[in-house]
């Protein structure tokens, strides 16, 4: 069946020019204000991000003034170790808090797109995390599940007899990953339970009819239907994850040293801590070059790899 | 056999939900216990519940906060919604030369990191005296919320086999007609999905709301960061905080569930 | 037809909202929005400031201000970090939507320089002489004034002062068979610690480890100028691997790992008060400011039984360190006038007296007055208050160092830099306390950074 679903465009190219739809797309009036708006609102601004990473800006010093300073900030940063860290951190927390949020979510959409008692309840208590600041869930993680004094790891800890864990001291960037987990599942789930529930029912009972089995069913005909909904949770959820801040801030406070340090959160830490908004300005279109490489790859192969579903 | 494995799979659901929201629910607990509770060690559940902190904060002036971050979260969705659907739509329907190019751009408007731009914005904004107003928040906010708008409709705008639109059009409608009354409807559930995701990013946003507000603006976010690292203990006001916080999201999540369900139906097209 | 119509509508719905967003917002009652119903002059003063119980008590009180003088006050609170980032972004970048900024001892010099603040000095020369006796700026203690001073004249007032102290249970030192005399060495604590963690396997001391210019590397930083370490020589050459220093920081950390807390990189001054008052620990050594809380029934669980002490000293005496929460005047301010006139009412001993009467003496703005700890009301709520009042007279803030250092400040550098390179620093000697690294290393590490600063910041030719 899913055969005979001819891609829209393709329809338009076939119909006889009978409706509006085979006249030029009305790009203008759909897309334009769109994208007008948001250029406004955000190019101007990177525009002037980029023009203070070539100055030397610090806010606390006004004496010193602003200078231009070419590339000299650039250069400053790739030489410095803490900068690998922050971005060999920033793959581990990004990638890992992806892949922890792919399998969860695809796990808690596909146990709610059943029928059960009291569905809706239990759909509320997943989703909960996503609503609470990312500030406030650090702090309820870092008093309350993981402080080696009194939080519940510690409380487990006595029941079992073992010497509570520091787990913010050793394993910052560990604890990091799962809060961010806990609080961006609900997102993957909710994108991919909408995209499970889109999934015509006929399908499934045709394979049914065929002989197909439901572990089958799972692997040649919702996931296939799903990559379209892949596509987007994955590209969005890398960027709101890179983004992670909030978590952070509250809990290490990037550290000890520079263990759990972002891209993000580095940038937070030349500029407002240290006052150096030239340095700030250059990690942040750094991190934006970077980004755009991993993301035009990642974009592209997805493209190319899943062509036919995709388009 | 086949209801004993529903069944566990069912249990299975439950504890796994539970364990999940488990800190949320001590997050509410804490807010009903005094300050001295709250830091007891080991946590306790007994204790004698107070409602003091929800008194307090409420006499302390945090339904204008709420109300600064319900008006907030409400238009810039709604702009970012008037913005991106057309443009999802446009997107998904139509042939459009370099479309994977456009929707990549939209998304690279979000790979700067928040502290890199602040000061740029900072000053933008104050240049244009719009410092310390709610429009400034919506602005941004409809911004930052575009792109996923746009991403997410798209998808589900994808997924309306054409047959139904045409089949519409057949009857004469026209074009704008047909979008509310046969594409949209087909796509409600999604819809919800990204409204309800887009207001959480809005009503929790907090480092623009921060930077560019004072008084008159603030959002709860804002608000919020008062109880974060007071001198003295101070949790179960923050959790009481956190309450006042979390609720109206969690209501409007409760209310816009009924619209979640399976939205699709083939009969139109089978018949 | 149909369809521009809707357009319209939601043209003009958008435009409605967007009128009534612009539109200055209604009065609510918002936090520390104060009315006067009395007529009087409709200045309002917007003033910047912490979340901190005395910051409480006055918006609290602030009514009684208004009642005087007609003047509306509009407070916007937020927790240090932010706060002295908001008030910087808006001095800085020039925006002057504060009247009255909640700056430190650290803030006061560094933004007298950059000529964010007034000087106060002409507004005292103005002063009626019965005005100047009823506010009596000598009855202030030196060392503060002297910390918000720059080029001599005086650019902010006290509200909350404080130094530091060592706290302890006194039943739990009893069943460890150790006793603690009024002004011990830092060994002496050491020994005490290690003793009270055998014996009854309870943390001996909390120590703040939690990087921050502001958390740990305060009490380190005066652990640093006891052993004799310092940050930099004469010429601004970076000290910290010079064996003092390291000595100090070595000690540090050791006695971390041998007596101090589980979790320490996590713990400020918030979670190690939290410790204390659950009666976790038997010592703690932190700002004076505990000592209301540990006192306070609300709060604590070891009412009674606590015990004070000088802090600790080693090679050097006094090693106390002096801060102060002040108000000044941003010089964007277009009510000056009216801002001044807040300014002497809330460092004033009337309010120290309004503040005692009507909320208790147990929680009077402390370590500003002397006259404070004279008044046999407050003596009586506050046991610890001689303790507090030495060490706030004898703070060697022009001379923290037993070495001459070309810098000023207890238990931070008073530079603009050091905001940031603190914080640095105190990260790399959490890696240290977590076991990540040797205090060597993070010392080394820590000791570029500051040679960086220094350059950077033009103090080193």
């Amino acid at each position: 069946m899913s055969g005979n679903l001819i891609s829209h465009a393709e329809k338009a190219v076939i119909e006889k020019p009978r409706n509006l739809k085979t006249k030029k797309p009305p790009v203008k009036r759909l897309l334009y204000p769109g994208l007008i708006f948001v250029a406004l609102v955000t190019q101007i601004p990177f525009i002037m991000t980029i023009y203070f990473s070539l100055h030397s800006w610090n806010v606390v010093r006004p004496d010193l003034g602003i200078h231009f300073v070419g590339l000299a900030n650039y250069l400053h940063y790739f030489t410095q170790p803490q900068f690998y860290t922050v971005l060999k951190n920033t793959l581990i927390l990004t990638f890992g808090a992806l892949i922890l949020c792919l399998v969860l979510g695809i796990i808690f959409a596909l146990l709610m797109n059943r029928q059960f008692f009291a569905k809706g309840i239990v759909r509320t208590m997943f989703v909960s995390p996503f609503f609470v600041m990312p500030a406030v869930a650090g702090i309820v993680w870092k008093t309350m599940v993981v402080n080696p004094n009194y939080g519940f790891s510690a409380y487990f800890g006595k029941l079992t007899h073992s010497v509570p864990i520091d787990w913010l001291g050793q394993h910052p960037l560990f604890i990091v990953v799962l809060i961010v987990t806990w609080l961006w599942t609900p997102f993957f789930m909710l994108v991919l339970l909408a995209g499970l529930q889109s999934l015509p029912q006929d399908l499934l009972e045709a394979a049914e009819i065929d002989g197909a089995n439901k572990g089958q069913q799972l692997l040649y005909i919702v996931l296939p239907h799903l990559l379209n909904y892949f596509e987007v949770v994955i590209m969005l959820g890398l960027i709101f994850i890179l983004q992670v801040f909030g978590e952070i801030f509250v809990t290490t406070s990037g550290g000890p040293g520079y263990a759990s340090t972002n891209l993000s959160y580095y940038t937070y830490r030349e500029g407002f801590q240290n006052w150096e908004i030239g340095g700030a300005s250059t990690i942040g279109v750094i991190t934006v070059i970077l980004t755009m490489i991993v993301m035009t790859f990642l974009f592209s192969f997805m493209r190319r790899r899943f062509k036919e579903e995709l388009t | 056999m086949k209801k004993l494995v529903k069944s566990l799979i069912t249990l299975m659901t439950y504890v796994m939900a539970f364990i999940y929201f488990f800190p949320i629910l001590w997050l509410f607990i804490t807010s009903f216990k005094q300050e001295k509770d709250a830091a007891i060690i080991p946590p306790s559940f007994i204790f004698s519940p107070t409602l003091e902190h929800f008194h307090e904060i409420w006499n302390n002036g945090v339904a204008y906060y709420m109300l600064n971050s319900a008006i907030v979260a409400i238009v810039s969705t709604f702009i970012a919604l008037l913005l991106g659907v057309p443009a999802a739509y446009a997107l998904a329907v139509y042939k459009i030369k370099k479309s994977n190019n456009i929707l990549f751009w939209f998304i690279s408007t979000k790979f700067m990191p928040v502290a890199g731009v602040i000061i740029p914005l900072y000053l933008l904004f104050k240049s244009l005296d719009l410092l310390d107003t709610l429009s400034v928040l919506i602005l941004v906010y409809a911004a930052m919320n575009m792109p996923l708008v746009l991403w997410m409709m798209r998808s589900f705008f994808k997924d309306i086999p054409y047959e139904l639109i045409e089949a519409s059009q057949v009857d004469g409608a026209t074009g704008l007609n047909t979008f509310f009354k046969i594409t949209l409807p087909l796509v409600k559930s999604g819809l919800i999905s990204t409204i309800l995701l887009s207001m959480v990013f809005a009503w929790n946003e907090f480092f623009f709301a921060l930077s560019l507000t004072y008084t008159n603006a603030k959002t709860m976010p804002v608000y919020m960061t008062a109880f974060m690292t007071q001198e003295g203990l101070f949790w179960a006001k923050m959790s009481a905080a956190s309450v006042f916080a979390i609720v109206p999201v969690l209501i409007l999540g409760w209310f816009s569930q009924k619209q979640l369900v399976r939205g699709l139906t083939m009969g139109a097209v089978k018949g | 037809m149909k369809g521009v119509s809707k357009i319209a509508i939601m043209f003009i719905f958008l435009f409605g909202v967007f009128l009534t967003a612009c539109a200055p917002s209604a009065d609510s009652s918002g936090e520390g929005k104060n009315q006067s119903d009395k007529g009087g002059s409709d200045t309002t003063l917007t003033i910047a400031t912490v979340n901190n119980p005395d910051m409480k008590s006055m918006q609290d009180l602030t009514s009684e201000f208004t009642d005087e003088t007609g003047i509306k006050v509009n407070y916007i609170v937020l927790p240090e970090n932010e706060l002295r980032k908001k008030v910087t972004e808006d001095v800085a970048l020039g925006a002057g939507k504060f009247d009255i900024a909640t700056i430190g001892t650290y803030d006061a010099p560094i933004w007298a320089k950059n000529k964010w603040l007034i000087s106060l000095d002409d507004y005292f020369n103005k002063m009626s002489d019965k005005e100047k006796a009823n506010y009596d700026l000598d009855d202030v203690f030196a060392p503060i004034k002297n910390a918000l001073s720059y080029n001599k004249q005086l650019y902010a007032l006290p509200f909350y002062g404080e130094s530091s102290m060592l706290y302890y249970n006194k039943n739990i030192l009893k069943a460890s068979g150790v006793a603690m005399p009024l002004h011990p060495t830092w060994q002496q604590v050491a020994d005490a610690a290690v003793k009270i963690k055998e014996k009854t396997g309870k943390t001996g001391i909390v120590l703040r480890g939690l990087p921050g210019w502001g958390e740990m590397m305060a009490p380190l930083d005066t652990v640093i100028n006891a052993f004799g370490g310092k940050w930099y020589n004469e010429n601004w050459k970076a000290q910290l691997t010079n064996p003092q220093t390291e000595q100090a920081v070595q000690f540090y950390v050791d006695l971390l790992h041998k007596a101090g807390e589980p979790g320490a990189t996590s713990t400020g001054y918030t979670e190690a008060l939290t410790l204390m008052s659950q009666g976790k620990a038997g010592m703690w050594y932190d700002a004076t400011a505990g000592a209301g809380n540990l006192n306070d029934k609300e709060n604590s669980n070891i009412v009674g039984k606590v015990g004070y002490a000088y802090a600790p000293t080693a090679n050097k005496k006094n090693t106390g360190w002096l801060y102060a929460w002040s108000l000044g005047i941003e010089k964007s301010s277009k009510h000056k006038d009216a801002a001044f006139k807040f300014l002497t009412w809330a460092t004033s001993k009337d309010y120290v007296k309004l503040v005692g009467d009507k909320k208790g003496w147990v929680v009077a703005p402390p370590g500003t007055r002397k006259s404070t700890y004279d008044n046999p009301d407050y003596k009586m709520a506050a046991p610890f208050a001689d303790i507090v009042r030495n060490s706030l007279e004898h703070a060697d803030y022009d001379h923290p160092t037993i070495d001459p250092v070309p810098y000023k400040g207890v238990q931070y550098v008073e530079m603009p830099e050091f905001s940031g390179l603190g914080t640095e620093v105190s990260q790399q000697i959490a890696s240290a306390i977590s076991g990540d690294t040797s205090v060597k290393k993070a010392l080394d590490s820590s000791q570029k950074l500051a040679d960086q600063s220094a350059k950077k910041g033009g103090y080193r030719k």
